[in-house]
């Protein structure tokens, strides 16, 4: 029992050390696994930090390189030194400055203070660069900027600079610039600066710098001189306050809200000197900048003007003195004139008796001499005594109600009386359908026109004398008038035109001695129109004549009939037009068209019935015709004119002639009608004609239309005349047809009568209407018919021409029956 | 857990009890590693517990008890392992007050995963000393015996007070007052 319990008990024991071996041997694996793992790992540590080490021995290769590159590389030389005086590094620069020609190993480890020994003889000073190192070392404080310069010239600016690690020293830092170009560059500015700033003083300019509240910041010596004060007694006074008299402080204003927007100018202003004294100056102030571009005060650059000033006034009172005695002189002449008048007027006036007492042919030629001189004399004294009183303004103006076209008309009419003997005509161009009734005095208006009518007809042999007026302008209740006087006369030399208005000049010293005269006309024609803002000018060819032409601003009567045709007539319907005129078909034709323009209209057949219109009712227009039986154009238009009472005195009138001499657009003009024109005319010359009137007229232009006339026609002058107005065209041939029969019989009967002067008659009212519908052939045939009142060997072949008139005349009638059915159905369509 | 303490509690255990203590502790409980420890492992602290519980089971004495004893077995274990952190030391005080700033780093640069204990000296004088003891694994009886161990080493007498701060046991203040 015991022994089999030993034995299991052994049997346990050992299972329970197999248990325990086995654990054993499990844990030393798993202890070696660990052991294992934990090498791994070391290994593998240390392999990073071995590749650690090698990045980390790269970047300070790496950095100190590029640390060495930038030292070397620097504008400046630098030189490091340890504790001990030892040279641990010097650049490319620092050998290049102390010209080091040893290699750089040589100079490293070097003792600073024995090389510097060694470098000091290419300084200037050599003692003066070994004592501040010396001090330096010695204090070891920093020293900046020290400027050292070396014998070539070159200047070196010094840094030296202790190190200190934790308030110990370990070395010493130089730096060491080459700042000779720099300081050379300075050194030219600043030359440059003296330069302009000796020009500037030189010339006598003074300059300020003020900031923005006038406080003087800089003073240039001239400056000073010219005001009188040392620059000590100005920098940092207002400088309104010490310069600026009270009455400039507003232009001073002025000028600083220049200067604030950045303007600069130029002014003058007074200035009080030190003394008190005042000066003139001339200032050319400008804004003064600061680097960000704003305005920090102004610069002023003054210029004394006093002596400039004083000359001014000087010339001034020169001025007035001058003036003075010119008044005082013609004072005196026009005593003297008025002085010697009266003397004169008793010699003129005795000679005259003289006359009167039967004196020998001897003395009757002393008496004309007499006569002559004394008359020479009396018109030499009295343009003295005009000139002298408008320029000593002792001419009285008296102003009246006047119409200058009247008082031009009455000139004109004694000028022809005088010249009687010369074959010069007058001729009165003056625009009827203006009023010239403008107040002025009479004797200026009818002075400056006898001046130069007389003028023209002292230099006109033959021909005309021409006097046109027309209104400029209209400023409220005043008129801009212009005239001119024409002649024939012989011109003046271009050379001498500068001088014809020159008191006692004429065109040259033979003028004077042929045609006489003071030669005080003009220049008081020139003075006079003075009076009333007017000028003159002259053209002149010589030989061929002259031409004055003036203005005159003039104020209107209240009578004044305001020509402002625009305004007046909005539109053509608004106003009265007086159709006057014999003939059916021009009645008919003008009817028409002014239908067309919805312009009312009346028609009078002769003078006589437009009279009695022109006398009930007012219109804006005539148009009449010249050749009417009873009264005809001219003396209806005369007539018209000359009636005061007539509403219609001064309305524009057209005159229509059959013929475009140029006699009968003159008489035309000569009666009295403002316009001319020469039948036949199409629509568009009479609206032209009204448009120079102010009457605007729309013409309404048809559409373009292809239409072929017949060939027996005259399809070119129709083409022409109608401009493709096809409308107008058979507006016309409508009228022609109505009219031609009844008209035509006239003047066949009056042919089989031979009664001449109807045939005449009748032929020239015909021949247009023809035209106009275009029987061109039968127009001229009637134009030579015409003249069978006065041409005998043409009454001898009336029979033949009367036979031909009627052949053409059926055969074209005819032809214009057809074309007018065509024209209205080409219309229609 | 480190590997130390399991193969010096076992070996703790075997020296008062025998190894067939040891190997009825292993076999009765589920261990992953079959009971095989080595001192330079780690091993779940679950293990230690488990053959702890055993342990108190089978020789009828108390867990607080068995964790005392084994702080003494311990003590020498690391007398005799580590004398190097012995040198130069003459009192408790000085090698207790330095766990945290000397010794603890010294074991963390060979095992980085240790989980060690902490204490921290609250308070110092050549009459007492107040260490804060903090861990999860609540086994201030361990740090007792450790601590009484220390003492009876360099020859002190003393006591030593134990102020449980929580419940759980996890933060214990040990005020050790030396004879003068």
């Amino acid at each position: 029992m015991s022994d089999s319990s030993s034995i299991e008990e052994l049997k346990a024991q050992l299972e329970v050390l197999k248990r325990r071996f086995e654990r054993e041997r499990q844990a030393r694996k798993e202890a070696e696994k660990l052991l294992e793992s934990k090498s791994l790992e070391l290994f593998q540590a240390n392999e990073r930090l071995t590749q650690l080490n090698t990045d980390l021995e790269k970047r300070i290769e790496y950095r100190t390189q590029t640390l060495n590159a930038l030292i070397n590389n620097l504008h400046a030389g630098l030189l490091l030194n340890d504790d001990g005086g030892s040279i641990l590094l010097v650049n490319e620069e620092f050998r290049r400055i102390f010209k080091f020609d040893v290699p750089n190993e040589d100079v490293i480890g070097r003792d600073q203070r024995q090389s510097a020994e060694l470098v000091k003889h290419l300084f200037a000073d050599p003692m003066l660069f070994i004592d501040t190192i010396d001090y330096c070392k010695a204090n070891q404080s920093q020293v900046h900027h020290k400027e050292l310069i070396m014998s070539d010239g070159t200047i070196l600016d010094c840094d030296f600079i202790p190190i200190h690690v934790e308030d110990r020293f370990i070395g010493q830092l130089w730096q060491v610039r080459d700042v000779t170009e720099i300081r050379l560059a300075q050194k030219r500015i600043r030359a440059s600066e003296e330069k302009y700033r000796g020009i500037i003083e030189n010339m006598e300019l003074g300059l300020m710098e003020v900031d923005l509240d006038h406080k003087i910041e800089k003073v240039y010596d001239s400056f000073c001189e010219m005001i009188g004060y040392q620059e000590h007694e100005l920098i940092g006074k207002d400088a309104r306050q010490v310069f600026l008299p009270e009455e400039f402080l507003s232009e001073m204003g002025k000028q600083d809200k220049l200067r604030e927007s950045g303007r600069q100018s130029v002014y003058e202003v007074q200035m009080r000197k030190k003394g008190g004294e005042l000066i003139w100056v001339l200032v050319s102030g400008a804004p003064i900048y600061d680097q960000h571009g704003k305005t920090i005060g102004s610069i002023g650059i003054h210029y004394d003007i006093t002596n400039r000033k004083k000359l001014e006034q000087d010339l001034t009172k020169a001025t007035e003195q001058a003036e003075k005695a010119r008044k005082a002189e013609q004072q005196f002449l026009a005593n003297m004139s008025h002085e010697i008048r009266n003397p004169l007027n008793a010699i003129i006036g005795i000679t005259n008796l003289l006359y009167d007492t039967a004196p020998t042919d001897d003395q009757l030629k002393h008496l004309n001499n007499i006569k002559h001189a004394s008359d020479i004399l009396m018109g030499l004294i009295s343009g003295i005594l005009d000139i002298s009183k408008i320029e000593s303004g002792e001419l009285e103006i008296v102003e009246k109600d006047i119409d200058i076209a009247d008082i031009v008309r009455g000139l004109m009419q004694i000028g022809a009386l005088h010249q009687q003997a010369k074959p010069i005509k007058y001729i009165n161009r003056i625009d009827q359908s203006r009023d010239f009734r403008v107040v002025a005095d009479p004797t200026v208006i009818n002075q400056i026109f006898l001046n130069l009518l007389n003028n023209a007809s002292k230099f006109t042999a033959e021909g005309e004398i021409i006097v046109d007026g027309r209104l400029v302008e209209e400023i409220d209740h005043k008129v801009r008038l212009q005239f001119s006087i024409s002649d024939t006369g012989t011109g003046i030399p271009k050379d001498r035109i500068a001088h014809i208005f020159e008191s006692f000049k004429q065109a040259d010293y033979h003028t004077k001695l042929k045609y006489g005269g003071s030669g005080l006309g003009l220049s008081i024609v020139r003075k006079l129109l003075e009076i009333y803002q007017g000028d003159i000018s002259v053209e002149s060819t010589v030989g061929v004549g002259t031409t004055f032409t003036f203005s005159l601003l003039l104020s209107k009567t209240p009578k004044y009939k305001s020509e402002n045709p625009k305004l007046k007539y909005s539109g053509a319907n608004s106003c009265q037009v007086l159709v006057v005129e014999d003939n059916t078909f021009n009645q008919e034709y003008l009817h028409g068209i002014l239908d067309r323009w919805k312009m009312k209209h009346d028609i009078a057949e002769n003078g006589v019935g437009a009279l009695e219109l022109l006398s009930q009712k007012e219109y804006d227009l005539i148009l009449m015709d010249i050749r009417m039986p009873i009264m005809d154009g001219y003396d209806t238009t005369i007539r018209l004119r000359a009636d005061q009472a007539n509403p219609n005195r001064t309305i524009p009138i057209i005159a229509l002639t059959a013929s475009a001499l140029v006699d009968e657009k003159e008489k035309a003009l000569q009666a009295g009608m403002s316009y001319h024109l020469t039948k036949p005319f199409t629509p568009d010359e009479l609206g032209a004609a009204m448009a120079t009137f102010g009457l605007t007229t729309t013409v309404g232009q048809q559409p373009t239309k292809e239409f072929e006339f017949s060939p027996e026609l005259d399809t070119l002058y129709l083409e022409q005349f109608y401009n493709s107005d096809l409308g107008r065209a058979k507006l016309m041939f409508e009228i022609f047809l109505k009219v031609i029969e009844k008209e035509f019989d006239i003047l066949e009967r009056s042919l089989d009568s031979s009664d001449w002067e109807t045939i005449s008659t009748q032929s020239h009212k015909l021949k247009s209407n023809f035209q106009m519908v275009g029987l061109t052939a039968l127009s001229q045939l009637l134009n030579q018919l015409e003249q069978v009142k006065h041409d005998y060997g043409l009454r001898k072949k009336l029979p033949s021409i009367h036979k031909t008139i009627k052949q053409q005349y059926l055969r074209g009638k005819a032809v214009i029956e057809t074309d007018m059915v065509r024209l209205t159905d080409y219309l229609l369509i | 857990m480190k590997g130390i303490v399991f193969t010096e509690f076992l070996q703790f255990i075997e020296n008062h009890h025998g190894y067939e203590i040891v190997d009825e502790v292993i076999q009765q409980s589920s261990l992953s590693t079959g009971g095989a420890y080595t001192a330079v492992g780690s091993y779940p602290f679950e293990e230690l517990v488990s053959l702890l519980t055993k342990t108190s089971t089978l020789t009828s004495t108390t867990a607080s008890d068995l964790l005392r004893s084994f702080g003494h077995h311990l003590f020498q274990t690391f007398l005799s392992a580590y004398p190097q952190f012995f040198e130069g030391i003459t009192s408790s005080f000085q090698i207790l007050s330095t766990l945290e700033s000397k010794i603890h780093p010294e074991v963390r640069k060979l095992y980085p995963d240790a989980e060690l204990p902490k204490f921290d000296v609250e308070e110092m004088n050549q009459a007492s000393m107040t260490l804060l003891y903090q861990s999860s694994r609540k086994m201030s009886d361990l740090a007792l015996g450790l601590i009484e161990a220390c003492l009876q080493h360099f020859g002190e007498d003393g006591d030593i007070a134990i102020q449980l701060q929580d419940d759980e046991g996890e933060i214990v203040r040990f005020i050790i007052n030396r004879g003068a």
